[in-house]
């Protein structure tokens, strides 16, 4: 009988600490908020009503969604993918009759789905109810989630591309942070693209990172964006999902070929 | 003194120990390298980003901000280096290798974090001493002896209040197993140290420097350098601080480690 009691105190203490984590993952990004909001409302207090076309307001909803959707989008699919080529596991999926690329991609889905609705929907409540954000309300509400749902696509995609590369060292930690980075800095997920000096804009288009979040962000709370610009960015955000998509399963092909799986 | 030069030869014995296991993979050692310096450069890119559009924020200019991130980053090193394997603690004390700590005649704590010597921290110290050479040539700071004791002082006193902090967060495995979380909100706060506290509201300034002091790794040092007629005398608490919070941190350490009873494998 006692085995059986510590078996269900195992699973009550897994429960427990689930739950430990998802609370404090809540508290770092509202504290992450809390810190955006007051650097941005000392640099706005200076007199400026809008600073390149954009109000407090907005640049705070900006930066404040787009943290929450960063710990949203954050699935650790190159930490899974360099930790199976390290145990051996990974060839379980080469003797199994379903596509590794799908079978991360539906697992991160679940994932993205849980944690949407216990830390994303509460923030952003928090969010929206002590902060009253000044956005078009419209087209651009419907459009928003669309174009998130592209966005969790270019990001999957990305971090798979990240996880072919970790078959070929063994730095995940830093092949994983270097893209963190690299995506928060180029995609205005740290301070809004429309701050970027002219120069720094243009080569910023031509790189995925934006149609991460600048795309759906100022879908959401621009109110100089026409239908035209919302089908040309939907447009845009479809043509990364499929290059990056088709990058993916070339590279996917060669990659297969330099694992070594030590004994197992 | 005699357990001093033990301790220290023991030390260095480990650590080389760990750097030659860990040179086998070069290429992660210039990849972590390359992707601490693109970690860091994420906050010093927001500032000269926004510093095309104002320029100060609180009074403080370009140059001074990265005096301040420069100093809170140099400050944070220390823990990085010498203490980054509290971070995986909650694996050792779930897969019960955490139990062989206790069976040598060393300090648990030594032992511990002597473990691992985070090599890519050096790529950090590196930049935190470049930017604040950069800042304080910029800025004109004069360099007296006594500037650059009182320098050496609030640097390690910053660096012991962050470790304590940190020490602090990773005991919490010993009673919450997954605790990696709670170092991620700790590492969060210190980030706040990189911006003059004036920008917050009176609460949250208080709990920076009277509840969680990470105003003390950054802020209240660099206006001693950069700010020095302010006449403000808080800064001086700043070693204080850092032993206080560090006799805490090991209090609490202590406790959390006779509370540890294995996992009975």
């Amino acid at each position: 009988m006692k085995k059986y009691f510590t078996v269900t105190q195992k699973v009550f203490l897994t429960i427990t600490v689930f739950r430990f984590n998802f609370i404090f993952s809540i508290v770092s990004n509202l504290v992450y908020i809390t810190v955006i909001y007051f650097l941005w409302s000392s640099i706005y207090g200076s007199g400026a009503r809008s600073l390149n076309g954009m109000t407090f307001n907005q640049v705070f909803v900006y930066l404040s969604l787009a943290s929450t959707i960063f710990s949203l989008f954050t699935t650790f699919v190159e930490w899974g993918m360099s930790r199976e080529v390290i145990e051996g596991s990974i060839v379980m999926h080469f003797i199994k009759p379903i596509d590794l690329m799908m079978y991360k991609l539906f697992e991160c889905l679940g994932y993205v789905l849980l944690k949407l609705v216990t830390i994303t929907m509460p923030t952003v409540l928090v969010i929206l109810l002590v902060f009253k954000p000044d956005m078009p309300i419209g087209l651009n509400i419907l459009i928003f989630p669309v174009s998130l749902i592209l966005s969790y696509f270019i990001m999957f995609n990305i971090d798979f591309l990240v996880g072919l590369l970790c078959f070929y060292n063994e730095s995940t930690w830093g092949m994983s942070s270097a893209k963190d980075s690299i995506v928060m800095l180029l995609s205005g997920a740290v301070i809004p693209i429309s701050f970027f000096p002219d120069t720094l804009k243009t080569i910023v288009n031509f790189l995925p990172f934006q149609a991460v979040y600048n795309i759906p962000l100022e879908t959401l709370i621009s109110n100089k964006l026409g239908t035209g610009d919302y089908i040309k960015n939907f447009l845009l955000q479809l043509f990364w999902i499929l290059l990056l998509f088709a990058i993916n399963r070339l590279f996917y092909r060669k990659a297969v070929k330099v694992i070594t799986v030590n004994g197992g | 003194m005699k357990r001093l030069r033990f301790y220290s030869r023991l030390y260095i014995k480990m650590i080389s120990q760990y750097i030659k296991a860990r040179m086998q993979f070069r290429s992660d050692f210039y990849i972590s390298t390359f992707a601490m310096l693109l970690l860091n450069i994420t906050g010093l890119f927001t500032y000269w980003v926004l510093f095309y559009s104002i320029n100060n924020i609180e009074g403080w200019n370009l140059n001074e901000l990265i005096f301040l991130y420069s100093f809170a980053l140099l400050a944070v090193t220390p823990m990085q280096l010498f203490f980054d394997n509290l971070w995986v603690i909650r694996i050792s004390l779930r897969n019960g290798n955490f139990i062989k700590y206790y069976f040598k005649p060393i300090n648990t704590l030594f032992y511990y974090v002597s473990e691992v010597f985070d090599i890519k921290g050096l790529g950090q110290l590196m930049l935190a001493l470049t930017m604040l050479i950069y800042s304080s040539i910029k800025l004109g700071i004069h360099w007296t002896p006594l500037n650059l004791i009182m320098f050496v002082v609030f640097i390690l006193s910053s660096a012991i209040i962050m470790i304590s902090l940190v020490l602090m967060a990773a005991s919490i495995s010993f009673w919450v197993i997954e605790s990696v979380s709670v170092l991620v909100l700790i590492f969060k706060l210190s980030e706040y140290a990189r911006y003059p506290i004036t920008i917050f509201n009176g609460f949250f300034r208080f709990v920076f420097t009277g509840i969680i002091p990470v105003a003390f790794i950054g802020y209240y040092p660099s206006r001693f350098f950069l700010k020095p007629g302010s006449g403000d005398i808080t800064v001086f608490a700043t070693p204080f601080i850092g032993i206080g919070l560090f006799i805490i941190a090991y209090k609490i350490w202590r406790i959390g480690l006779n509370r540890y009873s294995g996992t009975g494998s």
